[in-house]
């Protein structure tokens, strides 16, 4: 309590201002429950916000943001892409690697019955996918590869047979690898390699890289080398729908974030009518204070250390409340209460600073008017 | 009958000369003094007495340099208050002008103490603004009040705090609005004596604005004031 006392006693305007909060409580009290209402909306708001889209990003990264597919475009004659055509294109991109694929359908025989399962059919699997359990073979032209969900789902592992249906005809399958990753494009998924389509054509081809931005590049260099006055590719990357993602919820966290700064500026006004209270109350020791020698500053000085504590102690509060929403956001979405998305800081700094600078503002008039009342007159009451 | 009533003193604090304060009310002008000459010697103690109406405050107000005259000239020390600034005219108040008012205006927030330091407050002497005011309210007899906020102090303890407040920055007048005004007679007996010691220790002029008779015996001098003139006193 000392230091407190202390602090106050070297600044005489905060004494005077604080002894004034504490004088009118109720009023106070009320004006300081608006502002923490104020900066907890817009710390909340804008730091969960922000703490979600961390979370969606990330899992958007997860889904294959960092391929870009690569289709015939319209212009194109054939639907298809041979293997010059997928040199060509890999020429251009290097060092990310292309990955020639065709998907269909087919049915996984087990004790339990026949599942449809999806088939991905694929020249270079060690590009994309992870190894979890067995090998790929060097010269992969038998066998299948496993993604996780469907190894787990059916209790398989390497060395396992399998009956797989494809085209309507049944084979057995020696099982060689359980993988995991791939960029989340097949899903539960059994990999085949693209020689048992016996075809040397591909109808979509896809680009791996090793991160988003290099994905995004990748597609801009194909775009500009293939596609220039005819369009004989067809680009599409997951990095635009994360752009568009990211605008999206950027879009709606400030427009929400805007919403909560008028929670705050209508405690502004709750600010300026607490002060215009209380500078009607004690206009007589406002005189007083004029006619003992204060100066009009020093009566708006007092005046607006008056609101900024306001102001201050309901930042305090509402900061300390945002704080608690946003690690509960951060423990939801990021994984740990204490996992501050960047984003997130800034949207409680703003807080904190539109918090006080609103109080200050809102004291502005109140001051500036009891600075200005004729001692005289106010003398008179 | 009109006769000069002041004496005009070399060592005049504050004097006026043919001063007349006029105040407008929507379409009626009203002439609160109509040219009235005073002076103010540092160290002596003038009564002004009149009904209510009859222009003490605006005198009271000009002479603490709260407003300024319509007509004529009020000099502080000599010089002309009507070409000070705002802020020529509030740092003037607080070097050389103490208050007092008949409600006490004590901030109800500050002690007693804190009350007295009001004026120097935002100073950077702390130290030395402590010591004077304990002094000062030592000096009123409320050495174990200084502690106590307003509400813990009677009508009486208030003005002398108020006194003491106003007597924090040295003043060389100190102005007085019906000082006994809310107090019983004894106890306003006790604020007068207060101030003649004062004007003595602290060699200050002290003009007492009343309309009580009773309260003007205790001055050196007294002026009348009827309807905005000035009569001889005794």
């Amino acid at each position: 309590m000392i230091p407190w006392t202390r602090l106050f006693g070297r600044v005489p305007s905060m004494l005077v201002a604080r002894r004034n909060v504490t004088r009118a409580k109720v009023r106070s009290g009320l004006a300081i429950a608006a502002i923490v209402i104020g900066v907890v909306a817009i710390g909340a708001i804008g730091a969960g916000g922000a703490a979600f889209k961390q979370s969606q990003l990330a899992t958007l990264d997860d889904q294959g943001a960092t391929n870009v597919f690569v289709l015939p475009g319209i212009d194109r004659d054939e639907r298809t892409f041979d293997r010059t055509d997928v040199q060509r294109i890999e020429e251009r991109i290097a060092p990310a690697g292309v990955l020639a694929t065709r998907s269909g359908g087919g049915e996984l025989r087990t004790r339990e019955g026949t599942e449809p399962v999806s088939l991905t059919y694929l020249a270079a699997p060690r590009l994309v996918y992870d190894v979890r359990a067995g090998s790929i073979p060097t010269n992969w032209r038998r066998g299948a590869l496993l993604s996780a969900g469907v190894a787990d789902e059916y209790g398989l592992e390497p060395g396992d047979r399998v009956h797989l249906t494809r085209d309507g005809e049944t084979s057995v399958v020696r099982v060689e690898a359980v993988v995991t990753g791939g960029g989340g494009v097949g899903g539960p998924s059994v990999l085949l390699p693209l020689e048992l389509t016996g075809e040397r054509r591909f109808s979509r081809l896809r680009v791996t890289t090793q991160s988003v931005e290099r994905a995004e590049s990748a597609a801009a260099t194909l775009r500009e080398e293939f596609n220039g006055r005819t369009d004989t590719l067809l680009v599409f990357e997951l990095t635009s729908l994360v752009r568009l993602f990211r605008s999206i919820v950027n879009g709606i966290n400030l427009f929400l974030a805007g919403l909560a700064a008028i929670s705050l500026l209508v405690a502004g006004v709750s600010i300026a009518s607490t002060m215009l209270m209380a500078i009607i109350r004690r206009r007589q020791e406002i005189g007083v204070l004029r006619a003992v020698g204060y100066g009009r500053r020093d009566i708006v000085r007092i005046l607006l250390a008056e609101a900024a504590l306001l102001g201050l102690i309901g930042t305090a509060i509402g900061l300390t409340l945002a704080l608690l929403v946003t690690m509960a956001a951060n423990a939801l979405f990021l994984g740990g209460p204490l996992a501050f998305a960047g984003e997130s800081l800034l949207y409680l700094a703003a807080a904190a600073l539109f918090g006080i600078g609103v109080s200050l503002v809102a004291g502005v008039y109140p001051a500036w008017r009891a600075a200005n009342d004729r001692p005289v007159e106010a003398l008179r009451g | 009958m009109a006769r000069s009533v002041d004496r005009r003193p070399d060592d005049a604090v504050i004097e006026g000369h043919d001063v007349v304060k006029e105040y407008h009310t929507g379409e009626q002008t009203v002439r609160a003094l109509k040219g009235i000459d005073f002076g103010i010697a540092s160290g002596e103690s003038v009564a002004v007495v009149g009904p209510s109406g009859s222009g003490k405050s605006t005198l009271l107000n000009l002479l603490g340099l709260l407003d300024v005259p319509t007509d004529g000239s009020v000099t502080l020390y000599g010089e002309e208050t009507a070409t000070f600034s705002r802020a020529d005219r509030t740092r003037k108040r607080k070097d050389v002008i103490g208050f007092v008012f008949q409600s006490y205006f004590l901030i109800p927030t500050l002690t007693a103490r804190e009350n007295v330091e009001m004026p120097r407050l935002l100073d950077r002497t702390p130290e030395r603004t402590r010591e004077r005011a304990t002094e000062l309210l030592e000096r009123v007899g409320l050495g174990d009040r200084l502690d106590h906020y307003p509400d813990e102090l009677s009508g009486g303890q208030k003005q002398r705090v108020a006194v003491a407040r106003s007597l924090i920055n040295d003043p060389a007048l100190l102005l007085a609005d019906e000082p006994t005004g809310n107090l019983d007679r004894d106890t306003g007996d006790r604020i007068l004596d207060l101030f003649d010691e004062l004007r003595e220790t602290e060699d200050v002029a002290v003009v007492t604005v009343t309309h009580d008779d009773y309260v003007a015996t205790a001055a050196d001098r007294v002026v009348r004031l009827i309807d905005g003139t000035l009569r001889g006193g005794e």
